[in-house]
């Protein structure tokens, strides 16, 4: 750090591999999550690098460091709060909780057995257009005739949708 | 996972800009002395044209190494009291020359100049400066002093460079000898 300090560029790869580690695991014990710890890590390694021409070689080069590691860890730490308090806590639960419920397994499967109900009324031609089949022959339809088509089957699924369950 | 040559060109690039920031406060000190210098009618280009060349050189000396730093400050001190000296004399409107009354502004310029060359030597060589940093310093001290001395004239400006090299040569050659 010193030698960065005195206008030695060479010594940037060098304190890249020795502070690096370092850095990376205090960011990792400051917020417990690897990707975050790194994306600090990094802003931290940046910082040091554009600070250090005003680093007091007097001073503890780690210390120093440390110190803006610190403050960076802080700032996320604050940032993540404030996210948790925009959102709200069952929100972010919600978002982050990758298992389903039973309620929402109910209700996809309501949902899935209706949208087959709906799609059977419509003809061949128009579940070829949306997808629900694949075509048994190559098409050589143009891609404008194809979103055409599409755009007229949707409108007819829409049309079934509503004259059987109201507004989609 | 992250890049570490990816981190260590942005590292690079932020250790240039961070250097060059740190080198660029000069100017906080250098352009109100420009300021002053361009204040005066006479000799306003020349004072413009040394003020961009005396920032531009002490940016660049500072956000080379920690030596050009020490180099610029030495040589700012040094340059301030040629500088603060000839801001002085200009005021009473006198001309540095070679003949008649001109011969004493002459010789008050090779004095200061002198003094500021002393300083630079001195201190230099308390830090164990090397030909380089004391150029470098000089120079920075030429450029603040003919700021300051330009109204005095070509000779005035003339009598401090000399002033200079005969202040550092003398503190070189006394130190050598002791």
């Amino acid at each position: 750090m010193v030698r960065l300090s005195d206008g030695d560029r060479s010594a940037v790869p060098t304190l890249l591999d020795q502070l690096w580690p370092i850095i990376l695991a205090f960011a990792e014990r400051g917020l417990r999550h690897r990707e975050d710890a790194e994306d600090v890590a990094q802003e931290v390694f940046l910082r040091i690098c554009s600070r250090i021409s005003d680093f007091d070689r007097e001073r503890d080069g780690l210390s120093w460091a440390f110190g803006i590691a610190s403050y960076e860890i802080m700032t996320q730490r604050r940032r993540q709060q404030r996210r948790r308090e925009t959102f709200g806590s069952s929100g972010m639960d919600r978002r982050i909780d990758p298992v389903e419920s039973q309620e929402e397994a109910f209700m996809r499967q309501e949902l899935a057995a209706v949208l087959t109900t709906v799609v059977g009324t419509l003809s061949a031609d128009d579940q070829l257009a949306l997808g629900f089949v694949e075509s048994p022959v190559s098409s050589d339809l143009t891609h404008a005739t194809r979103r055409k088509r599409r755009q007229r089957a949707l409108e007819r699924l829409r049309g079934v949708w509503r004259k059987l369950y109201g507004e989609p | 996972m992250v890049n570490l040559d990816e981190l260590r060109t942005r590292a690079l690039h932020a250790y240039e800009l961070g250097r060059l920031r740190t080198a660029s406060r000069v100017a906080i000190l250098l352009i109100p002395i420009a300021a002053v210098c361009l204040l005066e009618a006479r000799s306003r280009e020349a004072c413009a044209c040394l003020s961009v060349l005396l920032l531009v050189a002490a940016i660049w000396l500072r956000w080379r190494d920690r030596r050009g730093t020490e180099s610029v400050t030495t040589g700012l001190l040094a340059g301030s009291l040629p500088l603060a000296a000839g801001l002085s004399i200009g005021q009473l409107d006198l001309h540095c020359g070679l003949a008649g009354g001109e011969v004493f502004c002459t010789t008050f310029a090779v004095f200061v100049g002198i003094l500021a060359g002393s300083f630079i030597a001195f201190r230099e060589s308390r830090s164990r400066g090397t030909l380089w940093s004391g150029l470098s310093a000089a120079g920075i001290t030429l450029l603040a002093a003919s700021l300051g001395c330009l109204r005095l004239g070509i000779v005035g400006v003339a009598g401090v460079v000399l002033g200079i090299g005969l202040g550092m040569a003398a503190v070189v050659l006394a130190r050598r000898a002791t």
